[in-house]
């Protein structure tokens, strides 16, 4: 803006803000009076447009409808940026303290129990979060074994606890060779009588699906073919010395 | 003629030494906690709003629009309008009557639109001329009628930035973000807008 135009925009901003009058700011500066004083005889008249009122009785009426309108039109009550994000936190306290006593209840569920999809579920997240899968697996697997167990009596359960083990199966064959899960996993005998018990895994067995060269060879040692009753719970296991080359 | 001649003189010995009262020196002290108890559902807030602007919305429409019956239907729809978008409405720098002025430009806007109302040099002279004798009352309708017409032959942002700075008495600021512009351009807008404006005023006098 050159000087001219700083003048003019500071009388112009006096006259609008009424903080003097145009002869006043004429009077300030001189050296721009003849210029200006059209300008500001200008907006001094347009100012004067402030004179206009509307009339009471439409001012009233005005009110009136608008007044009907709001009570025709009623806002919803706006929720506060306060009492939002406090039922917010609350809400999420709620839904946590759910998930995790549904969690911890679903453990002891068996299969065809409503909350049994929960338990798969939280086995899921279990083994995604573990970082030794294998051993998750075994454990994941010992658990389907003890369902197995105990719903021995029911069909449809025991077929359900028979489909989760096979699935923990097919991970555990992608880890390990078929002689290895042989020496794993206990024989399944479908023409079992329920009474037979079939027995755990070891998941603290010494097994990795890829053993470093320099550990000494781990060799589970196999199952027998006819369980006792009772079979032992911990299978032994022999540790052989790494080759001399 | 005479008269016309007459009434302009008087008038311009009198804003030539009148401090105009700003309607933006008064504003409305609890304007932030009023909307927000509007915005929750309060209509007695936004009836004490409406209380408090009701006259600058007025004053600002009338001088967009030729008719009084318009003015006042135009006036009326800002404050149902201002009612419906409430949580549009951000509480920032700018005040309320920004955005009520805004509501009142879009209405505007959307009249002509649909009226393709316009108004010509004739119509203007014509009522210069039968305007009543001179008493200050008179007088003071008869300068505010021309006023009101001279603005008419203004482009579309002319007649806001000439209005919303010297009738409204916003700041160059809250002007440009109305009309969403900068206020260098804004200040430029005001500087054709006044020339014009004078000439015109100028020409209708010699006349």
């Amino acid at each position: 803006m050159n000087d001219f135009e700083q003048v003019l925009e500071k009388c112009i901003n006096e006259l609008a803000s009424g903080a003097s009058t145009l002869d006043e700011c004429l009077t300030r500066h001189p050296e721009h009076a003849v210029q200006l004083r059209p300008f500001l005889l200008t907006a001094a008249r347009v100012v004067m447009g402030n004179e206009v009122q509307p009339s009471a009785a439409f001012k009233a009426r005005a009110r009136a409808n608008l007044t009907l309108h709001m009570q025709a039109h009623p806002r919803k009550r706006a929720w506060s940026g306060f009492a939002f994000w406090r039922l917010a936190s609350v809400l999420a306290v709620l839904a946590l303290a759910f998930l995790i006593t549904g969690t911890v209840y679903a453990q002891g569920v068996l299969p065809g129990d409503p909350f049994y999809n929960w338990k798969l579920v939280s086995e899921r997240v279990w083994r995604s979060l573990s970082p030794d899968h294998v051993n998750t697996d075994l454990a994941i697997a010992n658990r389907r074994i003890g369902e197995m167990n105990v719903v021995a009596n029911d069909p449809m359960r025991m077929a359900r606890a028979l489909e989760g083990y096979y699935e923990v199966v097919a991970r555990l064959e992608s880890e390990f060779d078929a002689e290895t899960l042989e020496s794993i996993l206990p024989p399944l005998d479908p023409f079992a009588s329920p009474e037979q018990v079939i027995p755990t895994l070891t998941p603290t067995l010494n097994v990795s699906a890829t053993p470093h060269p320099r550990d000494p060879e781990i060799i589970p040692t196999t199952l027998p073919g006819n369980l006792p009753p009772n079979p032992p719970k911990i299978i032994p296991t022999i540790e052989v010395p790494p080759p001399i080359p | 003629m005479r008269n016309k001649f007459c009434f302009t003189s008087l008038y311009l010995l009198r804003i030539v030494n009148t401090k105009i009262p700003s309607p933006t020196r008064d504003p409305l002290p609890d304007e932030h906690q009023l909307v927000r108890r509007a915005k929750s559902g309060d209509p007695d807030a936004f009836a004490r709003i409406y209380d408090a602007y009701v006259e600058r919305v007025y004053r600002y429409i009338y001088f967009r629009v030729t008719d009084d019956v318009v003015t006042e239907d135009l006036t009326s729809q800002v404050f149902l309008n201002a009612w419906e978008s409430l949580d549009r409405y951000q509480p920032g720098d700018s005040p309320y009557i920004a955005w009520l002025y805004t509501i009142a430009r879009n209405l505007v806007i959307d009249h002509y639109r649909m009226k393709k109302e316009t108004i010509n040099l004739e119509d203007a002279g014509h009522l210069a001329v039968d305007a009543p004798g001179p008493d200050d009352e008179v007088q003071g309708r008869f300068e505010l009628q021309v006023l009101r017409d001279a603005l008419q032959f203004l482009t579309d942002e002319q007649q806001q930035v000439l209005i919303l700075r010297f009738i409204a008495g916003l700041s160059t600021e809250n002007v440009a973000e109305i009309m969403d512009k900068r206020e260098g351009a804004v200040r430029a807008l005001q500087m054709r807008a006044l020339q014009t404006l004078s000439k015109y005023m100028q020409e209708k006098e010699v006349a």
